[in-house]
């Protein structure tokens, strides 16, 4: 299952770069890189972390394909 | 110079890349002229300490957040795949040259040399091809 990711949507929002967004979560920015991809799905603390950074709920950032 | 995330990777990269080409080109000789290359085996072990010792350094001198961010779950995660290709290429590399034993096409010295060699290097390929497809 994939899952459907709304992070560069937000990132881009706030006018972040990866590297920026990565910086401010404590990840590189090849793992923002992956994550925005769907090719990683991010730990629960990673995209909680997401999330804070981003001022979204998690829900908003990541969910489950209808 | 600041040892920043992206810096440490490359670091690394360049340890593992160092380490990788070595194991590969090991295999490889080993496997094509079917005999033991000339080199001292501490090579092998001084080479993977200085590697070692470099990777240590690094993390040691630099920033802890950089150092997490570069050591990060998605590398965690590259890694484990990359480990888990090694073993695979070395179940692989076992059945294949033990049966070219079996067949007497191979010393087994050799074939040891060079199973173990492309066992060694496969984690380190796999690693910095993941890695150069996270970069993108």
């Amino acid at each position: 299952m994939r899952l459907v990711v709304h992070l560069r949507a937000h990132r881009e929002r706030l006018g972040l770069t990866q590297a920026a967004l990565a910086e401010a979560v404590g990840v590189s920015r090849k793992t923002v890189n992956t994550v925005e991809n769907g090719v990683f799905v991010p730990s629960t603390e990673l995209a909680l972390r997401f999330a804070r950074v981003l001022g979204t709920p998690v829900e908003v950032l990541f969910q489950l394909p209808d | 110079m600041p040892l920043t995330v992206a810096r440490i990777e490359t670091i690394r990269t360049a340890c593992y890349a160092a380490l990788g080409l070595t194991f590969l080109t090991t295999a490889v000789w080993t496997l094509a002229t079917q005999s033991i290359p000339p080199v001292p085996s501490p090579v092998y072990a001084v080479l993977g300490l200085a590697v070692a010792a470099i990777l240590f350094a690094v993390s040691a001198f630099a920033p802890r957040r950089a150092v997490d961010a570069a050591y990060d779950e998605g590398a965690d995660r590259a890694w484990l795949r990359a480990t888990a290709f090694g073993y695979w290429v070395g179940i692989g590399a076992t059945v294949v040259l033990g049966n070219l034993i079996a067949l007497g096409r191979i010393p087994p010295g050799p074939a040891f040399m060079g199973a173990a060699m492309l066992m060694a290097a496969a984690p380190f390929a796999h690693f910095l091809l993941a890695e150069a497809r996270r970069g993108r």
